[in-house]
């Protein structure tokens, strides 16, 4: 084979694997040995135009999230702004391999190590920032980028990879400020894109992801209003934590819809946990993770199309923009008064930047300390394409909790159980409308996706639309000191961190004793704590590093063998 | 004494043949404790109270804090505890007994033992009381020595009447249940004392001193506050940013305090304005009170000293028109209150007749307000200073005075703020 080996797979849930570039006849062979037997191969070594969607699957050019093409001797590999559906490649010789799952490039390596960096950004943000991946060797194309390789038929070689952005959420030269103007093109916005999402619906149900928070509660009412058959799914985290149940109780009430209770105890979080981590495919920290895989799980049982309230705080400056606002407002005051605006979102992640020195293994440290975490903020914060405070936020917020972590991984997840996964959130008409929007209207005084809830307050009851919320609270913390507190000691045992060579061997404890200083304190740790263990958790499963008892020699140096209760009191004699 | 740079234990030969430098490194040493008068100091021993106050250079604390935090150190290595006190009693009262009693006892051909018991038993009752009183020990130690009072009162009494009755003596008698009365009345005298005041072992201006010195050597102390700026330099903040608003504000009755939660992104991580009862930070007063008038579901949380001052904070609050006069605004308080004090053992309780003078002259409103038993405390002259906890202590006891309120105020079960405090809480009370 001297041209091209392309390969598209098109099975549920759906994966675009295939190769390009200047191969052998071996190249064939590892490709179908990529992929399942039954699954056979379809091969167009003229043109490929594999394009995938996260709502519908294969699609067409306009709904595609994700996409390989190939054309006059260049290969092209983009992701939509949104960033639903991830795309992977990595270069062997002359041949590009290119995939929507990182694992299915894995066995291409010659040797699989973790990527230094990958680590250090996942330490910051609980996710890896693209263009990384965990893996040395394998990248990540980025949200609203093309990235593109061409060929020379003269030498048989093919060029160093062109990455150009394909689209920029910038802000409108004219700003909306009527209140009243504002309501009505939302509604009308609103309605026009849950159309655009149920178009191709028939009489089949879908499930709604109803966390009876704001945003999940629109797209029911939306959904209802439309004349879809929905059925929601809420979780129950049982006794801990903040019970979000009872109101997505009120808002299924009101909307009269069935209303599915899912079970997110503790033991059905740790018995999921693998699974999870094998259908996110990259390691993602957010505790949110294994309750959205248990809420996909119970919805495939009952319809094939779900629907979340993904990306509304990115769009309407949700809550999570007021701490920026603040430290601008003390910023003088601050002892680090030259603290950037990228070091205050920075900030906004509450997760290890900043504690290098304490979480790391003193050989990865040495890797580590020179890298900037700024450096992955840039393009996102970059002021060129927004004037206003909220524009630049919602830009960055698009760019980097939405784009990189939120909407993938709430992808993977339905994907994983054959899920077509739509976000009413993630239309673009609405998307590139709020970007036009004066900031009074999102966040007014200090309420927050003010205009949101002034268009929405007519479908759905006050205490749902005007109520405060702060995001899905999973008491992690909660179930650290207690459910799982023994499970700690073997998830992250210092004889395995100790091999690794990546985290100090005695992290684990130095978190729960509060030796990483004030800041990681209270719900931070159990934060912390468990972007750890999905970290751990993802290297056995991806590098096949076996996290059982079987596989190290654990040890006893830690304080998770103790009761939960005794190692309290020791604590509290300690103090 | 270790350098604090390499770690090597120099001796007090080496420090002095090296001129007060490390015999390894050169390193200087910023303390020489052999030749501190009253507190001892040593390099490690600050260098390890720096660190533990700043919970390893993550937070930053004000001077005072740093103040009350070593005067904390010093003292508790100079405490004993109740039995300790007992145990030293028998120790020093049978030693000095046997020694001195037997020795007279021989020349004199008659025993003294019984007496020279009753003289040292004496001394050390004095020496006890002197300990329940000293305003410059802990409170913890003066409970202890006036507890251990009543005890060593009830000792003298039942071995004096049994010794007395051994060696047939009414004037030992008499002595012994004149003394053992006389103890058990001054140790539950003292020990009815609920609380006791206090005073510094090291003064404000020995601190600065050692602060210059150890700046001088080991470089600036980043975690460590300067005096908060309380000039009105006006700043220009974005209208852009002003437009918006803050869920909730703490005010608090120091500009320390308010600098304190300022620098330790208290505001950040809360979303709230911070500014103290002075006007702290001046040069943006007036645009966050113009900024916190946005919010028609302002909660306003009071963080303050228990001092007149401190329990009066609301009733200013109310009553300014700078503030929140003619307000429905909902106040909070999760300051420090007698009450509390009272409860809680341990605290750092300073007296001054200023504060007394100044709880004297509490409003009608304030007083009925507070307690009879609260009023006395404070009209006595006691104060305690929310700069005498550490800055964790302080966040963590203001989180959860917000995040109890939260719940209370919304009527939500929401408790976001909460996660996490499940067996885990024991550190979030000013008790």
């Amino acid at each position: 084979m001297d041209k091209v080996a392309q390969l598209l797979r098109s099975a549920e849930p759906p994966q675009i694997v295939g190769c390009w570039g200047y191969g052998d006849d071996s190249t064939l062979e590892v490709l179908s040995a990529l992929l399942d037997a039954t699954c056979p191969p379809i091969l167009d070594v003229a043109l490929l135009d594999v394009r995938l969607s996260a709502s519908r699957f294969f699609t067409d050019r306009e709904q595609a999230d994700a996409w390989a093409t190939v054309a006059e001797e260049r290969l092209i590999l983009g992701r939509d702004a949104f960033g639903r559906v991830p795309l992977y490649w990595t270069q062997v010789e002359q041949v590009i391999w290119f995939a929507s799952r990182s694992q299915v490039l894995l066995p291409l390596l010659q040797e699989r190590s973790i990527s230094i960096e990958a680590l250090y950004g996942y330490s910051c943000f609980s996710y890896v920032p693209t263009p990384l991946t965990p893996v040395q060797g394998i990248g990540a194309i980025a949200a609203g980028t093309e990235m593109s390789w061409t060929r020379d038929e003269q030498t048989m070689c093919i060029s160093s990879p062109q990455s150009s952005r394909s689209f920029e959420w910038r802000e409108a030269d004219t700003l909306l400020v009527d209140e009243s103007d504002a309501i009505a093109q939302l509604q009308t916005l609103l309605k026009d894109a849950i159309d655009r999402e149920t178009s191709d619906l028939g009489d089949e149900p879908v499930g709604v992801l109803l966390s009876g928070g704001l945003d999940s509660s629109i797209v029911a009412a939306l959904l209802v209003q439309a004349g879809v058959k929905v059925r929601a799914y809420s979780l129950d985290f049982g006794g801990a934590g903040a019970s979000e149940y009872l109101y997505a109780e009120q808002v299924a009430r009101s909307l009269n819809i069935p209303l599915v209770k899912v079970d997110a105890s503790p033991q059905r979080i740790r018995n999921a946990l693998i699974s999870t981590v094998q259908a996110l495919d990259l390691p993602f920290g957010d505790g949110v993770t294994v309750p959205l895989f248990l809420l996909s799980e119970a919805a495939s049982r009952d319809t094939r199309v779900i629907f979340n309230g993904e990306g509304g705080d990115q769009l309407f400056a949700g809550w999570t923009n007021k701490p920026v606002i603040a430290a601008s407002v003390y910023q003088t005051h601050h002892p680090t008064e030259e603290e950037s605006f990228t070091h205050q979102y920075l900030h906004t992640f509450h997760r290890l930047w900043g504690y290098e020195a304490l979480v790391y293994d003193p050989m990865a440290y040495a890797r580590v300390k020179d890298l900037q975490a700024q450096d992955w903020l840039q393009d996102a914060i970059d002021p060129a394409f927004t004037t206003s405070l909220l524009s630049r936020l919602r830009r960055a917020s698009l760019m980097l909790k939405g784009a990189q972590n939120i909407h993938p991984r709430a992808t993977a997840l339905g994907w994983a159980h054959g899920l077509k996964v739509r976000s009413l959130f993630c239309d673009m008409p609405l998307a590139q409308w709020t970007f036009g929007l004066s900031g009074a209207l999102c966040l007014h005084g200090s309420c927050e996706k003010y205009i949101l809830k002034r268009a929405v307050e007519g479908w759905l009851p006050p205490e749902v639309v005007w109520r405060q919320k702060r995001g899905m609270g999973v008491p992690l913390t909660a179930w650290c000191f207690n459910e799982w507190w023994h499970d700690l000691g073997d998830w992250l045992n210092p004889n395995r961190l100790r091999a690794e060579q990546l985290w100090q061997p005695d992290l684990a404890a130095h978190v729960v004793e509060g030796k990483l200083g004030a800041a990681i304190a209270g719900r931070r740790m159990g934060e912390v704590l468990w972007m750890l263990i999905m970290w751990e958790m993802w290297m056995a499963n991806a590098l096949h590093q076996p996290c059982d008892r079987s596989a190290h020699r654990l040890s006893w140096n830690h304080p998770f063998w103790l009761p939960p209760w005794v190692w309290k009191y020791r604590q509290k004699w300690k103090e | 004494m270790k350098c604090i740079q390499c770690g090597t234990d120099n001796t007090l030969k080496d420090r002095t043949e090296h001129l007060g430098s490390c015999k390894n490194c050169q390193h200087r040493f910023a303390f020489e404790p052999t030749q501190m008068p009253a507190v001892k100091v040593t390099d490690p021993m600050f260098a390890k109270a720096i660190a533990d106050l700043s919970a390893n250079n993550s937070l930053f604390y004000t001077p005072k804090q740093l103040l009350y935090f070593l005067d904390r150190r010093l003292r508790s290595k100079a405490s004993m505890s109740k039995a300790g006190l007992i145990f030293l009693y028998f120790f020093v009262t049978g030693f000095f007994s046997l020694l001195i009693g037997g020795f007279l006892s021989d020349s004199l051909n008659f025993s003294l033992i019984p007496w020279v018991a009753i003289v040292v038993s004496t001394l050390y009752v004095y020496l006890l009381y002197r300990s329940s009183r000293a305003v410059r020990a802990t409170a913890k130690q003066r409970r202890a020595s006036a507890e251990s009072l009543i005890v060593v009162g009830v000792i003298i009494l039942v071995a004096g009447i049994i010794i007395s009755i051994t060696i047939e003596s009414f004037l030992f008698c008499a002595f012994s249940i004149v003394l053992g009365m006389m103890t058990i009345y001054l140790g539950r005298l003292q020990n009815r004392q609920s609380e006791f005041s206090q005073e510094f072992l090291i003064g404000q201006s020995d601190l600065a001193e050692w602060l210059m010195r150890w700046q001088d050597i080991n470089g600036s102390i980043a975690q460590l506050l300067p005096p908060p700026n309380e000039q009105a330099t006006p700043i220009t903040i974005s209208p852009e940013i002003s437009t918006y608003s803050f869920d909730r504000l703490v005010v608090c009755d120091t500009a320390a305090i308010a600098q304190l939660l300022i620098a330790n992104n208290f505001h950040f991580e809360n979303n709230c304005a911070i500014l103290s009862i002075t006007g702290y930070p001046q040069s943006i007063f007036d645009t966050t009170m113009q900024m916190l008038r946005r919010n028609p579901d302002l909660k306003v949380y009071v963080f303050h000293d228990c001092s007149p001052r401190g329990v009066g904070l609301i009733h200013r609050l109310s009553n300014s028109e700078r503030w929140f006069q003619n307000s429905n605004v909902l106040m909070i308080d999760v300051g420090l209150l007698p009450r509390q004090i009272r409860a809680a053992q341990g605290m750092f309780i300073q007296s001054s007749a200023e504060s007394a003078q100044a709880a004297k002259q509490l409003s009608d409103e304030v007083r009925n307000s507070l307690s009879t038993a609260d009023l006395q405390w404070l009209e006595a002259g006691n104060f305690v200073e929310l700069e005498s906890f550490s800055p964790q202590r302080l966040i963590q006891v203001l989180n959860r005075g917000i995040a109890g309120t939260q719940e209370l105020g919304s009527g939500e079960s929401d408790g976001f703020l909460l996660i996490g405090d499940r067996g885990y809480a024991y550190t979030d009370s000013f008790g």
